[in-house]
């Protein structure tokens, strides 16, 4: 699977729950792919909000720019994305000769995009946070996870951080 | 100490700032040129590093004035701010860190940044280089008094540099978002500096009301659907920057400002081939073809070092190095034969296939006289902005609002204050649908050759752009 087709499946995974499908949604659900499944597709770094990939805003912008991807501003923040039928076509050629990896990439969109694919960017940036640094520091370092990004969001309680990191742990990993 | 800048007027340094400005790794900043090859289009971008530094500082303190002066009374309500001289020692930190924000560029800016070691960015390289050389400085008794820890600068320049995540992380993200985010102190200069120097008067725009309407957003995401499925609601809503209702057209004028100097100035198509020679002449002049990572031999690399491995390689390197030394010394650049407005999604398969067709249409071209580029490599190119804007009456008395239930009243469309800038400029989303996807090729062909080699390059365009249509991106 090329970058542009794991970008197009987040998409069309992400339209298919009735996700707002916007660019915190698309990055966030992005990094947690590539987490639980290993892959290295887009090289992340902690940017003002949570994980970030300026790699994959480009790649998305140049879908955008080349007809595979419609992006429509919301009248209320930020935009949607979606598959056009060019994207569409795009997607269903490589879904044609799919490695197993694919496949386990693809069964883990589903799943992640099923699990926060409605969740509002808050959510998602919390999560993908939480995410961040269970990689980083390693899992048996929970408390320094929790104490980091309590840090970074101060404006969710302890609680609430715990509990989405017990929803990762649980649901996902 | 003050220093008189031709953009901005005087700028007022602290004796801590003076002395991080006369250390070795800033002064060689006074020895890389804010455009790269700039100057080989607009003799007049001969500006460096250095001024866009103290630029940079001059902006981010002034944006850094206004957010205290509209909020500064009920800062401690909205941030985790606890001391009264906390908020002298975070303007503090941000001026050290707007300072030294590109204290890791390499030579000629981003025109070599390709060859930065490993691939790392100039930012990396920046927190690696204060953390390496200006330790020191930071130990002095004027800078340790006040507060100012070397990992807080680290953190707001390369936050994975640092050693740990500070505890106000969030209030540092704030003031890395003034440094580089969606309306930010770097951009607001060089766009300013660079029009100053090059003459391309496109690149001004009202600066000062821009800096003037910049103010906090009460974020709490873009719907409340999907917070029942966890029940992970924040306390208070997160403070982020945005922009007050009044400051629509200066935003306009910044995003005007930034693509006509992307199509005149930085995208310019004789400034980008000189970028692709110099390029050229660094992987095969410098050692293992790159950067070396180690600090200290990295910072002997300045615009002056290379400027004169270039004279000497002209005269006394290898056969490549003359080769690339003598087009950069006498300016003989490959002409532009190629040049379309649509990216193609393999453009490394283009390349090949063009460079191929190319060489096999005309017997007498040298692969190193060709040279395919594209926009979408360029460290300025424009991206889809997405920040907020408030109306007047909210930003002033933003801390009444500072609770997530009134936060999202402020967004009900009945009584509608806060605004995706999406809303509120019809030319904004204009300019997003221009693009500015360019793929350009160019060769060493005689001018009678230059349709030949257009339709050549056409040829493989079209072709690979169908294929790309079906959904082929192999090879």
């Amino acid at each position: 699977m090329d970058r542009y087709a794991f970008l197009l499946s987040i998409i069309s995974k992400l339209r298919e729950v009735d996700s707002w499908a916007g660019n915190t949604h698309i990055q966030k659900t992005g990094e947690m792919v590539q987490s639980a499944t290993g892959i290295r597709m887009y090289k992340y770094v902690m940017h003002h909000y949570g994980p970030y990939s300026f790699d994959l805003k480009d790649d998305l912008d140049l879908l955008v720019s080349r007809g595979f991807v419609g992006r429509e501003p919301d009248e209320a923040a930020g935009y949607h994305y979606s598959l056009t039928s060019k994207g569409r076509g795009f997607l269903e050629q490589a879904e044609l000769d799919k490695s197993e990896e694919d496949v386990r990439v693809i069964e883990t969109i589903e799943k992640i995009g099923n699990l926060f694919g409605k969740s509002p960017t808050v959510v998602l940036e919390l999560i993908s946070t939480v995410d961040y640094y269970l990689n980083k520091f390693g899992t048996g370092e929970e408390e320094k996870v929790v104490e980091t990004v309590r840090r970074i969001k101060p404006h969710f309680s302890e609680e609430v951080i715990r509990k989405a990191l017990k929803i990762w742990k649980e649901k996902v990993t | 100490m003050e220093i008189r800048d031709p953009v901005n007027g005087f700028v007022h340094l602290s004796e801590a700032e003076k002395s991080i400005i006369n250390s070795t790794p800033f002064q060689r900043l006074r020895n890389i040129k804010q455009l790269g090859m700039g100057h080989y289009v607009y003799p007049g971008s001969v500006h460096t590093r250095l001024e866009h530094s103290l630029g940079t500082l001059y902006i981010g303190s002034q944006i850094y004035d206004v957010l205290a002066g509209k909020h500064g009374k009920y800062l401690g309500r909205i941030l985790p701010i606890s001391r009264e001289n906390d908020i002298e020692r975070f303007k503090n930190t941000l001026r050290f860190a707007l300072l030294l924000h590109d204290v890791g560029h390499a030579p000629f800016s981003h025109s070599s940044e390709d060859l930065s070691p490993k691939g790392i960015s100039h930012e990396e390289m920046g927190a690696r280089v204060i953390k390496a050389k200006l330790e020191d400085l930071f130990k002095q008794t004027n800078i340790s008094r006040a507060g100012i820890k070397i990992d807080d600068v680290v953190y707001l320049i390369y936050p994975e540099m640092a050693t740990e995540t500070p505890e106000e992380a969030q209030i540092f993200n704030l003031l890395s978002s003034i440094i580089s985010g969606e309306i930010d102190a770097d951009r607001i200069d060089y766009l300013t500096r660079d029009s100053h120097h090059t003459g391309v008067i496109y690149g001004k725009f009202d600066y000062m009301r821009l800096i003037d309407t910049i103010t906090f957003i009460p974020y709490i995401g873009e719907t409340l659907d999907g917070h029942e499925n966890f029940d992970l609601v924040p306390e208070i809503p997160e403070p982020r920057i945005g922009l007050e209702y009044g400051g629509i057209h200066t935003v306009e004028g910044l995003l005007l400002a930034r693509y006509y100097m992307f199509t005149q100035v930085y995208f310019h198509h004789i400034r980008r081939i000189y970028d692709l020679i110099l390029t050229d002449f660094l992987k095969c002049s410098l050692p293992e073809g790159r950067y070396p990572l180690d600090v200290d031999e990295y910072l002997k690399y300045d615009d002056a070092a290379i400027q004169t491995m270039i004279r000497e390689c002209s005269e006394r390197g290898s056969k490549d190095e003359k080769f690339f030394a003598q087009k950069l010394l006498y300016r003989e650049h490959p002409r532009r034969v190629f040049e379309e407005r649509e990216q193609l999604l393999n453009f490394e398969k283009f390349k090949k296939e063009v460079k191929e067709a190319l060489l096999s249409k005309f017997k007498d071209l040298n692969p190193s006289d060709i040279y395919v580029d594209s926009a979408s490599k360029s460290a300025y190119k424009p991206t889809s902005d997405d920040f907020s804007i408030i109306k007047e009456e909210i930003s002033e008395n933003l801390d009444r609002y500072w609770d997530v239930k009134k936060a999202w009243q402020l967004k009900e469309k009945s009584n509608k204050k806060i605004f995706n800038v999406t809303e509120c400029s019809e030319l904004l989303n204009l300019l997003r649908r221009v693009g500015v996807e360019i793929l350009r090729v160019y060769a060493k062909v005689s001018k009678k050759d230059v349709l030949r080699a257009e339709e050549v390059c056409k040829e493989v365009y079209d072709r690979l752009r169908e294929e790309e249509e079906r959904g082929g991106l192999n090879g």
